[in-house]
């Protein structure tokens, strides 16, 4: 083989030194042929890749791509619609108020009722904690390339004749036609009516068309798109893939060439219903300050100092409103007679929280606890915890637990700073821990990283104990459980609460430490 | 232009991006291996591809359909070349920016291969290609590895490994001609 092939060679493994590549170049130059061949062997280089890589690889690709071009989409309509601000205000008031413009974006785009010739495709019913940096009013409206986007929280639309959807955030979703729309990002869940048959759910990865069913389709952060069947049927049809007719209960991963089983809790079917009467509760401020229990209110139910092991028991500290509790997560604990709310009725836990940096992982579980354990009784325990088993989702965040199903979310709060926690379990029929509880942090709806289904069923009636703080509600008198028996960090102001409270009263806590009047 | 073509410009002028996924689709892996045939780091050429259509989505409605849509990208494709090449020269094929543009032409107006065809060509012509020769070339083009460290790990010499890739080049270069040659007829 002679020597301008070798360096071909060379070049193209990227290993020519420059001596050899502008000799190379001299040789092409003289030679056409020889730049021909180099010319073809350099572009069938190129293409190798593309053309050995799988179906999986080449489709996440894509993905990419076409999400990098929503983002662009996304872009040019902001951008679009500030340039058409900005004319309309030069003509009318000159550019004082170009600062407006942000703000303006989405009050203009996602217009009242009445405004616009374009039909309505779907209207805003309810937000339930919705953060956005465009503000989503109830009643707007949205029209044929309009986009419902928003940071967290959830919305639930009525889309028309077609059906409703309740919207997760964070999410985008662009409405194209009268029976078709494009999710972004997010999870949806979609109710579809008889006249709403045929509707179409667009991502990156494929379509979900709905044939008479209720049905979820999320998209991840990182570009999984997953659709699950809640009732009914639909067709999902990835692209580039044959179409897959999914039943109840049945799921798909766009990607996988088969269907698994649905997850149910993987979506919020619908918003937390809001309830009419003021909800009863029990609260412990802990600004005694002194001494070895905290009073509730109302009276008659005070939380207990208790020390196991080595530990000399709770401490008082400086809280967020007054006085608080300091738990070493060596034994120190409380308790209550207070039973905490039984089965699966509503019910709303507060507090501040303060969780060490130097978290560990034996002293996350429980924070606050009630039920009554036992190793089969799986969904009879109520556990508020700092996640500390990895396997399970990211450590440092809040966990819900039951005993065969929990929810974990996503805020890291191993920052030792003080956090408002609230956590709700809204009514429902068969309420489930992956369906029907809400965490907020902060006053903020909080997006979950995890979640598996287990009915609620708090057992309290045969329960050896009232409501603990800062104890495993897995440990028992002589066994020591291997995640831990007690809890370390600083509490303040808990109350258990027998409703689902909103956020509106979650923020009034949060502001006044009472409920709005 | 065919009329499928201009049946697809319309759903594309509509700024959907939606009906934007099926050009993607059609374009994407042509454009990548355009790019990394010219600049040695992939991941910088798989990220200037997917730059192709974004570009390339912003400009839709200037695009009026007098060359193929593979044309207009191709021209894309080559501005963003260019502007990547200013600044980082060194990313060159071979180092040099002469060996590009000895691809691409001096106004880059050379007869590009096939890009589209070329590339069902060669996974055709990939599906002959089994066994060790097979799994040399996935670790090189799809896992990444340079050819020093496929050397080593199989304690194959350097030389001899290069040379290997280099006579599978030139075959499947052979085949891919005569399939496009086959098809022309």
């Amino acid at each position: 083989m002679n020597s301008h092939h070798e360096s071909i060679a060379r070049v193209l493994a990227g290993e020519a030194d420059p001596e050899e590549v502008s000799a190379l170049l001299e040789r092409l130059r003289r030679d056409p042929e020889a730049a021909e061949h180099f010319r073809h062997l350099a572009e069938l280089d190129g293409l190798l890749g593309p053309a050995l890589e799988d179906d999986l690889r080449r489709e996440r690709r894509l993905g990419k791509v076409v999400d990098a071009v929503r983002l662009a989409d996304r872009e040019g309509f902001v951008q679009g619609v500030e340039r058409r601000i900005r004319t309309r205000q030069a003509m009318r008031r000159g550019l004082a108020l170009a600062a407006t413009v942000v703000v303006g974006v989405f009050i203009w785009k996602l217009a009242a009722p009445g405004e616009g010739s374009d039909p309505v495709l779907a209207t805003v019913e309810r937000t339930e904690s919705l953060r956005s940096a465009h503000p989503v009013d109830i009643g707007s409206v949205l029209r044929a390339g309009d986009v419902l986007e928003f940071d967290a929280g959830l919305a639930e639309l009525r889309v028309g004749e077609m059906g409703t959807m309740v919207i997760e955030g964070p999410a985008s979703l662009r409405f194209e036609a009268e029976k078709r729309a494009a999710l972004t990002r997010g999870r949806v869940v979609m109710s579809v009516t008889e006249a709403g048959h045929g509707y179409r759910l667009e991502t990156h990865r494929g379509a979900v068309i709905d044939l008479g069913t209720q049905f979820g389709v999320s998209v991840a952060e990182d570009g999984e798109v997953e659709t699950h069947v809640l009732e009914g049927e639909v067709e999902a049809e990835p692209y580039g893939g044959p179409k897959i007719g999914l039943t109840k209960g049945k799921a798909l991963r766009f990607g996988d060439s088969e269907a698994k089983e649905a997850d149910v809790s993987a979506f919020y079917t619908k918003l937390p219903p809001v309830h009419a009467s003021r909800v009863e509760g029990i609260h412990w401020a802990f600004d005694e300050g002194s001494g070895m229990l905290s009073n509730s209110v109302p009276v008659g139910d005070p939380l207990v100092f208790h020390a196991r092991d080595a530990s000399p028991g709770p401490d008082w500290t400086e809280g967020v409103f007054g006085d608080a509790i300091s738990l070493d997560g060596r034994g120190a604990y409380l308790e209550s007679t207070y039973p905490g709310v039984a089965g699966g009725d509503p019910r709303t836990v507060c507090f501040w929280v303060k969780v060490p940096e130097d978290f560990s992982i034996l002293q996350g579980f429980g924070i606050v606890s009630w039920g009554h354990w036992r190793n089969e009784g799986w969904g009879q325990v109520w556990q508020i915890s700092v996640n500390p088993l990895e396997e399970e989702g990211d450590l440092g965040r809040l966990r819900v637990g039951l005993h065969g199903g929990q929810i974990i979310g996503t805020s890291d709060l191993r920052d030792g700073s003080w956090h408002h926690v609230a956590v709700v379990l809204y009514e429902a029929d068969q309420p489930d821990i992956g369906t029907h509880v809400v965490v907020y942090i902060d006053g903020m709806f909080e997006t979950l990283s995890k979640r598996s289904v287990h009915k609620v069923e708090t057992r309290v009636e045969t329960a050896t104990h009232g409501v603990w703080v800062g104890r495993n509600v897995t440990s028992e008198a002589d066994r020591e459980p291997v995640h831990g028996s007690f809890f370390r960090g600083e509490l303040d102001e808990l109350s258990i609460f027998r409703g689902a409270l909103s956020q509106e009263e979650i923020q009034s806590l949060i502001d006044t430490n009472r409920l709005p009047e | 232009m065919s009329s499928t073509d201009n049946e697809s410009l319309r759903e594309l002028r509509k700024l959907d991006p939606a009906a934007f996924s099926d050009l993607v689709r059609e374009h994407e892996g042509w454009v990548r291996g355009y790019f990394r045939a010219r600049i040695r780091d992939w991941t910088a050429a798989d990220d200037l591809a997917q730059d192709v259509f974004v570009t390339a989505f912003r400009g839709i409605r200037k695009f009026r359909g007098d060359s193929s849509v593979a044309t207009w990208l191709r021209g894309i494709a080559l501005n963003h070349l260019r502007n990547f090449i200013r600044k980082r020269r060194e990313t060159c094929i071979g180092g040099s920016e002469e060996l590009q543009v000895l691809l691409d032409g001096r106004g880059g107006d050379a007869e590009p291969v096939d890009g589209g065809g070329a590339l069902e060509a060669l996974r055709e012509c990939l599906t002959r290609i089994e066994g060790p020769a097979r799994e040399l070339l996935q670790q090189r083009y799809v896992v990444g590895r340079t050819v020093r460290e496929l050397a080593a790990d199989s304690g194959r010499g350097y030389s001899a490994l290069t040379m290997q890739l280099h006579r599978l080049r030139e075959s499947l270069a052979e085949c891919v001609k005569r399939k496009l040659e086959a098809e022309a007829r």
